[in-house]
């Protein structure tokens, strides 16, 4: 069995170049799977392409004249018309154990650039899907695959290796705002400032259910750009201070180089609104919101991007210290995964042994009953059994050896040797 | 059948100190999903054991729980606590409510371990029943809504706590947002003032009648049972009116309030034993807890006697 892996992955390798070898679209990768299959028709393959990672998985079942790095290579370079010296010192490639372990752990999100993440799963589902529309995949990928995805809902079950959020928008959102808020669809959305992170901010708010957003911008433009986008409306700066007082949550990421909002004004605000909890994201920097107005009162609950930061770390310090439970997952599910293959490797060379010494039992067993044609049912019983006690006996210790051996990888010189003495070649 | 009456306190308290030590082991190391379905499975094995108790002891004094001791009476208050916990693992288990509810049962069933258990086995007359359940009833729906309004009082202000300075153990804490506090909060004062001054109301009409038997036409005022009961009944009004009229923009000031009204439930309920147990020995409930043990309440006899 041959599994190969060759990784070009943010460890390794420039934005610049992931994207010069990135199968970026499913039409793309049909063309790359029909080139693979031209030139390794024996080969199965699986492309993951991912803003983070491309990577080639092939498998074969020949013991030898498998595919090798530089056929990769050859391919990458080939489909994407970029000279192979720019970009075989940025590969990683592994083969058999090496392979199944590396795909376990890109699968349960190891080997991700945020630990933990839950994207890459999919991605690899989406890619073994693609691959078997396409019919490149084969029993090797397909076994594969499949175990990878077991292995990674294992992890998430078993580990905590996903829980806590990591990316300041989805903090905001997921740990804050929700632990303030039980539904968002009857909550008003202030954001001050388009920029990116607004914008990140209000997919995770819409994605709970949001509907009231007015955007308030210096830049007319960018606001109509960004109400466009989340489906929300333009607000006039002058607004601003009844927004302010009526808003649930406020989102603030402007770029002004001083406090934006100030006690008096934010206090204004409120008294004339009343005095309903408010949650105040300052996403700037400098802060927007000037920090006093977290104490106004009890219902004001105002956080800046170091406050996010913090449960940001927090949450990757409490991944972090779980991937040892998940590598020791990853390590046991590999050692099961190559016991399956390994015996699999070696089914097919027990069966035509067995198949072969019965061939010659049945054979002689003919020969002697036509030269003792008076044997009668119970001899002709009592003989076979003694054959097929002699067979059992006689194919005990080679088979006893290939078990023993499979258990350390595929026995290819046991099999080889196996094949040679006691099986006549076709 | 006789595997029922095999069952005891202990099995069911056993079972709901497994499920707290799982719910403070998940404090310390995080959440975890198996630890959580461990919660589940210990909790269903006490709340059915605890039912499979008061099922007995119902059958075995020929009365609802409610009436039989005061040892049932608290041990029905926390299997209300114990369903309503199933019922909020079932819907959220994500959430930390164990670390509050499970110490309340627990210290109920404790609780219920020193006070009396023997049954009175008097009120077999369906009016008796019937009025005396309708007091019960109410008091016991009264006091658990109470503890609920304290308890949730008590998540809010913790949780407020940690959004506020997002420091120390509590951030280990994941409690339900305060949006849904404030409302769970809210439904408990609004059930607990009704089923409070319903049991107010029953009890009083119970003294009425007792007195007309006596010929007594003065309310026990400084009996514990009533003392509390009515000081529970006064704080819960205060909270429901303050309730009404703040809207949803006092939610710490509420939460504080809810927790105090709380305090005067741990009164209300260990109060009469405490008294009772100092004072001429008995009270309008049964007196003291050797008394108690000895008959039945007082007023539900004399409703036993009208009836007759």
């Amino acid at each position: 069995m041959n599994v190969l892996v060759v990784s070009c992955n943010h460890h390794l390798a420039g934005v610049q170049l992931r994207e010069r070898l990135a199968f970026s679209s499913e039409q793309k990768l049909q063309e790359a799977y029909s080139l693979w299959r031209t030139s390794h028709p024996q080969s199965e393959l699986v492309l993951l392409s991912t803003c983070n990672r491309v990577e080639i998985y092939c498998a074969d079942d020949r013991d030898d004249h498998g595919v090798e790095v530089n056929d990769v290579t050859s391919f990458l370079s080939q489909f994407h018309r970029v000279p192979s010296d720019e970009f075989t010192s940025s590969l990683l490639a592994h083969s058999g154990v090496e392979a199944v372990s590396h795909l376990f752990e890109v699968a349960c999100s190891i080997d991700s650039m945020v630990l933990g993440e839950p994207q890459i799963v999919n991605q690899v589902k989406e890619a073994y899907r693609v691959a078997q529309d396409n019919a490149a995949c084969g029993p090797l990928t397909n076994v594969l695959f499949q175990h990878a995805l077991k292995v990674s809902a294992q992890v998430r079950t078993e580990t905590a290796l996903a829980d806590g959020r990591v990316s300041i928008a989805s903090v905001a959102v997921g740990e804050f705002a929700k632990s303030i808020f039980s539904r968002f669809d009857n909550k008003q959305v202030l954001v001050i400032g388009a920029g990116e992170m607004a914008e990140e901010t209000l997919t995770y708010l819409k994605s709970e259910g949001v509907q009231r957003i007015h955007v308030c911008n210096r830049s007319r433009q960018r606001a109509d750009e960004l109400a466009a986008k989340v489906g929300g409306e333009v607000a006039d700066i002058s607004s601003l201070d009844d927004l302010l007082g009526t808003a649930d949550v406020i989102v603030s990421t402007t770029g002004a180089t001083t406090t934006l909002i100030s006690e008096e004004r934010f206090r204004a605000a409120r008294r004339k609104s009343g005095g309903h909890p408010v949650f105040i994201l300052d996403l700037a920097a400098p802060r927007d919101f000037e920090p006093s107005i977290a104490t106004i009162d009890d219902n004001v609950f105002l956080y800046d991007i170091d406050a996010l930061e913090e449960t940001c770390e927090r949450n990757r310090k409490a991944r972090h210290a779980e991937i040892h439970r998940a590598r020791s997952i990853i390590a046991s599910q590999t050692d099961v995964f190559m016991q399956e293959i390994y015996h699999r490797a070696t089914g097919p060379v027990i069966h035509r042994l067995r198949e072969h010494w019965g061939d010659i039992s049945r054979t002689e067993l003919d020969r002697l009953y036509r030269k003792v044609p008076e044997l009668d049912t119970e001899q002709r019983k009592a003989v076979e059994a003694t054959i097929s006690r002699i067979v059992n006996k006689l194919l005990h210790p080679p088979l006893e050896a290939l078990k023993d051996e499979a258990r350390a990888g595929t026995p290819d010189g046991l099999l080889s040797a196996i094949r040679r003495l006691f099986i006549p070649r076709d | 059948m006789d595997f029922l009456s095999r069952v005891q306190i202990s099995c069911f308290l056993f079972s709901y100190l497994a499920s707290l030590s799982c719910e403070l082991w998940q404090l310390v190391r995080g959440r975890h999903g198996s630890v959580r379905a461990l919660v589940l499975v210990f909790t269903i094995a006490g709340f059915v054991a605890h039912s499979a108790f008061l099922i007995t002891r119902s059958r075995v004094e020929g009365l609802p729980p409610l009436l039989a001791s005061q040892q049932d009476w608290l041990l029905v208050l926390a299997w209300l606590g114990s369903l309503f916990f199933l019922m909020l693992l079932l819907w959220r288990s994500r959430h930390a409510q164990g670390l509050f509810l499970l110490p309340t049962i627990t210290a109920l069933v404790i609780y219920a371990l020193f006070v009396s258990a023997e049954g009175s086995g008097t009120l077999r007359n369906d009016a008796g029943r019937r009025w005396g359940m309708l007091h019960a009833a109410s008091l016991v729906l009264g006091m658990a809504s109470v503890a609920g309004v304290a308890l949730s009082g008590l998540m809010y202000l913790l949780h407020h706590s940690r959004l506020k300075n997002r420091r120390g153990w509590l951030m280990r804490l994941t409690l339900p947002s305060l949006e849904i506090l404030v409302t769970v909060n809210r439904w408990l004062v609004i059930v607990a003032v009704p089923c409070l001054t319903a049991g107010l109301i029953t009890g009083f009409m119970l003294i009425f009648l007792r007195s007309e038997r006596t010929g007594s036409a003065s309310v026990p005022w400084t009996d514990p049972t009533i003392l509390t009961t009515v000081i529970a009944w006064l704080a819960m009004t205060a909270v429901l009116w303050r309730t009404l009229r703040s809207g949803n923009r006092s939610g710490r000031s509420m939460a504080t309030l809810s927790l105090l009204s709380g305090g005067l439930l741990l009164v209300t309920v260990l109060g009469p034993l405490a008294l009772s147990r100092s004072s001429s020995g008995k009270g309008i409930h049964g007196g003291s807890v050797s008394e108690s043990a000895a008959g039945p309440s007082e007023e539900l006899l004399a409703v036993e006697e009208v009836s007759r």
